[in-house]
């Protein structure tokens, strides 16, 4: 089979002897990289530090209070929109104590069930879980023919760092406009800690360019359509739906789809309620959708063309609090007959 | 089975371990039930597909063994392209021929008299399509040995490396590798890795990252001024390069891990500095396929100026619709077919006031002007390739130099950061072909040393971890 003429050995030897090295050599780089990566927790993009602050937080911490918990606990899943559009302490100081809310927005992710499952599974009882992306319409099972649903997760896996160079470039960008590395570090520290503090809300500053965190009036973007409505689909049937039902009826709470938000130019005005998605959700007792699929705002009230800055934050919590609080009109947690 | 999957990173070297766990006379079984699996991993209903091209194309060559009249022989190969191109048609063109018509009925006659048909594409058909139709011709012509093994003629066309995106194989130089004995080289395995990785890089670093600013662009290219529109053609030239030469250097460097060679298909094409130069090094097995099947055939040159442009016309229109079914794509191969026609004009006036004007030698052969002249010419048949509509590739042309704002470019879907490394990836393609292409001597000297190398096996390892897409995202020729 391999030839065993001493030419052909030596020649085995060497290229065995290269192939071990190059292994060898990224074993070391890959110690390296996850020790910088552990060690130095806050060189992450900054949203990054929040995400494992958050996750952290889900694993040991207490989302809701352990010993006088509200009777109504909202648990609010999506991605950066919720992270930098709810404000948790402003929601519930509105409900004037009927509610002890959480904002569990990670940016990048728009499949929450992971993340609720999580949350669950440590043990934490929400009796209301928002959402404003729906569930997919079916999800991936295993089979001879594919054997993987997607290789990013198993790549995160095999290397925790993945984002390490990334970020690295990102801080060292961003640093000298920050104070220098120290003073940038010690501020994605504190960034975490104020995020924890404020139960899950969080600023996107780092994606604010524009002064006062506000996009200008006049800003557009490529992808704007504001004579388009951009409904949300919202899948009836599927593996997806069947395991949140089947968590909501194990762990006692009810999914509500609420209104997402876009720039007034981003879209057209939706209609005040989403008829297909109502029809959709008929039979599904614990099941609500309130309000429109998504509220717009003028541009002042965003950080960037995606996110929405404080002010924004206000005006879109607020507006929840509005199109949600029949949901929490007796204090049980139950729904309303 | 996409090769930038983790599931080809464990199918492979188990694969891999059979083959050669094998003995050398069922070896090649191996490879046509990896190879079968291979491709139902796509879809499995398409094998049936792939298995009716081999069987009748395994059939014709025995045919053409047979009856060796030139009669029978014509009639055989006819029976094969109709049933090849039958089904070529059907599932590739069959929908776009019928919008087509309805399209041009519906101008005349008021309304689209057929409904739309739209099959699925089964993956590679193009491209297996043209190598196994390859085998009958060169069968007829007595060019190819036939082969007599059924299940090692199947194992020819349907060899995973190769398959779904070539390079197109020729018989006389793939199908005898199968028969030849062959022992573990360990200097092809090293220089199968290099080229592995080096595929790899341009594949999920280059080719996947600049996929954004392309489709960001791409979906909505009305709304930016030509800044944006500029960047992303750019950007488009070199994804399907890093995706299209990626694959086919994984896809060598798998074939070669298992001992065989499967032929070039690029050669730095952005080097080259003229049209027809672009096309000897870009997509070289269908260049030559179309050279030796439909040129040459038609009289290639030899039959004065006007059947050379009617050839080189038929050509490039061909090869524009093997891409795809779309307008967008014949218009792209009749803009190379004027890109020839005219270069050849240009060449000829180019010589005349060189002879009469020596002093105007050194910028007309200037090197730079013609390679960047060759590259605009090629940057514009990409936006025709690449746009959704004629009337889009039209406003894309006529807007590529229009001023636009610098900041336009943050706005295509990448951050500046990210934009700053797209830029980066593409500078070193670029370096490392011009060194493949006119090799600097003091870097082959550095190329030599172990420490060089491992640094920079390094760097393309951690540069693929760190910046490369592993979404799977499917190679773009797949679908042609």
């Amino acid at each position: 089979m391999i030839g065993a003429d001493a030419g052909g050995w030596t020649l085995a030897r060497q290229s065995v002897r290269s192939m071990s090295l190059f292994l060898a050599i990224a074993v070391v780089f890959w110690l390296f990289f996850w020790l910088i990566w552990t060690e130095l927790p806050f060189l992450r993009n900054g949203t990054r530090v929040i995400v494992d602050a958050k996750r952290e937080f889900i694993a040991h911490g207490h989302l809701f209070d352990s010993i006088k918990p509200a009777p109504n606990r909202v648990a609010f899943f999506g991605h950066s929109r919720v992270l930098s559009g709810f404000i948790p302490d402003l929601f519930d100081s509105l409900s004037q104590g009927r509610t002890e809310s959480y904002n569990l927005g990670m940016p990048g992710e728009a499949a929450f069930l992971p993340r609720l499952e999580e949350v669950l599974a440590a043990g934490h009882r929400p009796t209301h879980v928002f959402l404003i992306l729906a569930w997919p319409a079916d999800e991936f099972t295993p089979s001879i023919w594919r054997w993987f649903g997607g290789d990013q997760p198993l790549i995160e896996k095999a290397f925790p760092f993945q984002p390490l160079a990334r970020d690295a470039i990102a801080f060292l960008a961003r640093a000298p406009s920050q104070g220098g590395i120290r003073a940038f570090y010690r501020h994605s520290q504190k960034s975490a800690e104020k995020t924890i503090a404020d139960r899950g809300y969080y600023f996107i500053e780092s994606q604010s360019l524009f002064s006062d965190h506000r996009l200008p009036e006049n800003y557009n973007h490529p992808s704007d359509h504001p004579d388009r409505i951009d409904p949300r689909e919202v899948p009836s049937k599927g593996a997806p739906i069947e395991r949140i039902a089947r968590l909501a009826q194990e762990h006692h709470f009810r999914v509500i789809l609420v209104p997402n938000y876009r720039r007034e130019k981003q879209a057209g005005p939706p209609p005040s309620v989403n008829e297909k998605t109502l029809a959709a959700l008929r039979d599904r007792p614990l099941f609500d959708i309130v309000g429109p699929d998504y509220i717009r705002y003028p541009n002042a009230l965003f950080s960037d063309r995606v996110h929405l800055n404080p002010d924004g934050a206000d005006r879109y919590t607020r507006d929840l609090w509005e199109v949600t609080q029949h949901l929490f009109s007796n204090s049980t947690g139950e729904r309303d007959p | 089975m996409l090769f930038n999957s983790l599931q080809f990173v464990i199918f492979f070297p188990i694969l891999w371990a059979i083959y050669l766990a094998v003995p050398f006379p069922r070896r090649y079984l191996v490879l046509l039930i990896g190879s079968l699996y291979f491709y139902a991993a796509y879809r499995p209903i398409h094998v049936l597909l792939l298995m009716v091209t081999l069987v009748v194309d395994y059939l014709a060559g025995r045919a053409l063994e047979r009856w060796r009249e030139p009669r029978a022989g014509w009639l055989i190969a006819a029976t094969s392209l109709t049933v090849n191109l039958g089904i070529l048609f059907t599932f590739k063109y069959l929908g776009f021929a019928i919008d087509s018509l309805n399209a041009f009925l519906s101008w005349t006659h008021g309304s689209p008299p057929f409904s739309s048909v739209h099959l699925d594409l089964p993956v590679g058909i193009s491209f297996y399509t043209f190598q196994s139709l390859s085998y009958v011709l060169d069968a007829r012509r007595g060019q190819v040995a036939i082969e007599r093994n059924p299940l090692m003629y199947f194992t020819y066309v349907s060899f995973f490396p190769q398959l779904v995106a070539g390079p197109i194989e020729r018989a006389g130089h793939l199908l005898p590798q199968f028969r030849r004995p062959r022992q573990l080289d360990f200097s092809a395995v090293r220089s199968s890795m290099q080229i592995i990785l080096w595929g790899l890089f341009k594949k999920v670093v280059l080719a996947d990252n600049a996929r954004v600013v392309v489709e960001t662009v791409y979906a909505n290219p009305e709304q930016f001024t030509g800044i944006g529109l500029a960047t992303a053609t750019l950007f488009f030239a070199f994804q399907i390069y890093g995706d299209f030469s990626g694959y086919t250097d994984i896809a060598i460097g798998i074939a070669r891990l298992l001992g065989f060679e499967l032929m070039a298909n690029f050669r730095q094409p952005y080097l080259a500095r003229s049209i027809p130069e672009f096309w000897q090094r870009w997509h070289i097995s269908l260049t030559t396929w179309f050279r030796d099947y439909i040129y040459i055939p038609l009289g290639g040159n030899r039959k004065g100026d006007l059947l050379w442009a009617r050839n080189v016309i038929i050509v490039f229109l061909l090869s524009g619709l093997w891409h795809g079914a779309n307008w967008t794509f014949i218009a792209w191969g009749a803009l190379h077919a004027s890109y020839f026609l005219i270069g050849r004009a240009v060449d000829t006036g180019r010589v005349f006031l060189e002879r009469r004007f020596s002093s105007l030698r050194i910028i007309l052969r200037w090197r730079f002007l013609e390679w960047a002249s060759t590259m605009g010419l090629v940057l514009i048949g990409w936006v025709f390739f690449r746009a959704t509509s004629i009337d889009q590739a039209v406003d894309i042309t006529r807007r590529l130099l229009q001023p636009g704002p610098v900041g336009e470019l943050f706005q295509l879907g990448l951050s500046r950061i990210d934009f700053a490394l797209a830029t980066l990836w593409i500078l070193i393609v670029m370096l490392v072909d011009r060194q493949l292409d006119r090799p600097v001597p003091w870097v082959t000297r550095q190329w030599q040393r172990r420490v060089v190398r491992h640094v920079c096996y390094q760097f393309l390892f951690w540069t693929i971890i760190f910046f490369g897409v592993f979404e799977s995202v499917k190679f773009i020729y797949f679908t042609f």
